[in-house]
């Protein structure tokens, strides 16, 4: 009987198994082709072993040094702007008395999240347009229009915009559900105790959801590098490759266009190191000043 | 049961007006497209539409339900959401239901999936393999690597362990094998679960746009992200000579137009399933 059940969980989880070992580890299996002069004709196997030439060339690319302060650069400005964004809106839905608004305010604030960001992008696009309504409004207070897709000063500005307006209320959720969670009776000594509402959120709201703010951050400070690709995509353009164009957009143009696999894997598998020591320094620094961590 | 007080604090009003304002930007965007969508041609390409439409009327939607490129890209949308939504879920809670149990391979099983999470070979190493499996231009490249979600698999395998003990066993003493116990007691009892992920996935499919352009090259294949991107963000889309000849749309309340109908699915049944995902994203948080 036992034998019987065993085998039939082993029948369970073999199409999971399956799709697993083609579409995520054989893939990582292709990360050999970083060490190689990969050609598609001559194929894995084939194809010549140079070792880490590959990042040697990267890091000699003239672009090298655009690319990584762009990626550092939009990743730490991100992190800043929309980390904090979800926890603010969480807190202030958290005062909000009537429960009906607070529904409903909150169903309206992840309506964008579930719009794809070709929309959103699109969306803003017409709206920053040189004709749009944004522009019109600067004219109306004096301010000559400006091309904002075009600059390369503008280009961090919109994608924080774009991602707090796509992110910001989905974002709140995890964390209007740690709130949600915490125990009434310090609430109510507090208020005994005579504090007001903001010295409640500062000293009760905030240090109790702490670990979830933390765990939030250590995996945020992980993908600082990782920069939504296809939102970049969307929104840049040569004209703005200055500040625009990361590692992940190289990687793109390298790999997919201009067919340096080998090259473009590379870069990608610098960009994935990175980011796990990344993830590894902030997990090992929230151990040592707290007891939180992901592992 | 605590007290409701009735006293209303400036901090109250502060909060109200804050929420209020970032309603409004949130919302305005979505309301100015749909405005444009149904506003007199020419006041939009006079660039009178702030807010509200000037003028009504449907004609910009009776032209992009007549386009047969806009309709065969909502048709590939909706099957290609169906498909990997269904498919996916399947077999992420088919993975997910031996791994609740005392399952001899459970912990190798759960450490294959979580690594995934942490790494993977990235863009390129993917893009190589779909074209070496034969799978460029093809639907299955879009659905099939996405097809089990570790994540969903996680989900799943929460709620399953939560599911009384009692229930399976006397369904074995009354001689069920594992998958009859799956489909007739598991299952069932997992429709909040369904119901939330199953948004997840087909809203995921539904918007992703990245995978179809890199893989898919007939037009005919294309999803409704592809030409969105065509008409919004390149402005490359040829409208057909409908346009020249029919004198109340134009294209940019077309484009508006095709918007509205990309997001109306989403939009309508996202609100309902709240509840659904609101658990789901709990439980995901917690136990990631």
């Amino acid at each position: 009987m036992i034998k019987n059940r065993e085998f039939q969980f082993n029948l369970m989880v073999i199409p999971g198994i399956i799709f697993v070992a083609i579409f995520a580890y054989i893939p990582m299996i292709g990360l050999i082709i970083a060490f190689k002069d990969y050609t598609y004709a001559s194929g894995i196997y084939n194809s010549k072993w140079i070792g880490i030439d590959n990042f040697i060339t990267f890091f000699n690319d003239p672009y090298f040094f655009r690319i990584v302060k762009n990626t550092i650069l939009l990743g730490i400005s991100t992190l800043i702007f929309t980390f904090p964004a979800p926890l603010f809106l969480a807190l202030l839905f958290n005062e909000l008395r009537s429960a009906k608004v607070k529904k409903t305010y909150q169903t309206i604030t992840y309506l964008p999240y579930f719009v794809s960001t070709v929309i959103i992008v699109g969306l803003m696009k017409n709206l920053f347009d040189v004709n749009g309504v944004i522009n019109g409004f600067l004219n109306i207070i004096g301010v000559d229009s400006i091309v904002f897709f075009n600059q390369p000063e503008w280009f961090r500005p919109l994608y924080i915009l774009s991602y707090l307006w796509q992110t910001t209320g989905y974002g709140a959720i995890v964390y209007l559900a740690a709130m949600a969670g915490l125990d009434q009776e310090m609430y109510e000594a507090a208020k005994i105790d005579g504090a007001n509402r903001i010295q409640t959120i500062i000293k009760i709201t905030l240090p109790s959801i702490s670990p979830t703010i933390l765990v939030l951050l250590i995996l945020a400070i992980g993908g600082i590098v990782g920069n939504d690709f296809e939102r970049i995509y969307l929104m840049y353009s040569p004209l703005t490759y200055g500040s625009a164009d990361v590692i992940s957009t190289y990687v793109y143009r390298s790999g997919v266009i201009s067919a340096r696999f080998g090259y473009a894997t590379a870069i990608g598998l610098f960009n994935s190191i990175i980011s796990v020591m990344l993830l590894w320094s902030a997990n090992r620094f929230s151990k040592k000043i707290s007891d939180i961590s992901l592992w | 049961m605590r007290a409701i007080l009735k006293k209303i604090e400036l901090m109250d009003i502060v909060v109200l007006l804050i929420l209020t304002l970032m309603i409004m930007v949130t919302l305005y965007p979505f309301i100015y497209t749909c405005s444009i969508s149904v506003s007199d041609r020419f006041a939009v390409t006079a660039g009178q539409i702030k807010l509200l439409p000037v003028g009504f009327n449907l004609d910009s939607y009776i032209y992009v339900f007549k386009d047969s490129v806009i309709f065969r890209a909502y048709l590939n949308t909706v099957i290609y959401s169906l498909t990997g939504t269904i498919l996916g879920l399947f077999v992420s809670s088919l993975t997910a239901y031996p791994l609740s149990f005392n399952y001899s391979k459970r912990k190798i099983v759960m450490k294959i999936l979580i690594f995934t999470m942490y790494f993977s070979g990235g863009m390129i190493p993917g893009y190589l393999l779909i074209k070496n499996i034969g799978l460029m231009d093809n639907m299955w490249a879009l659905i099939l690597p996405g097809t089990l979600s570790v994540w969903n698999v996680i989900i799943f395998r929460s709620f399953f362990m939560n599911v009384p003990v009692s229930m399976r066993e006397s369904a074995l003493i009354d001689g069920a094998n594992e998958f009859e116990i799956f489909t007739d007691i598991y299952i069932p009892l997992s429709k909040p679960v369904f119901a939330a992920l199953a948004l997840f996935t087909a809203v995921g499919i539904w918007n992703r746009y990245f995978d179809a352009m890199l893989y898919l090259t007939s037009p005919e294949k294309f999803p409704l992200s592809i030409i969105l991107r065509q008409l919004l963000i390149q402005n490359q889309y040829r409208f057909g000579d409908m346009i020249q000849t029919n004198t109340s749309v134009n294209s940019e309340s077309v484009k508006a137009a095709t918007i509205i109908i990309t997001i109306l699915p989403v939009v309508c049944i996202y609100p309902f399933l709240q509840k659904y995902f609101m658990k789901g994203i709990m439980i995901g948080a917690i136990k990631g």
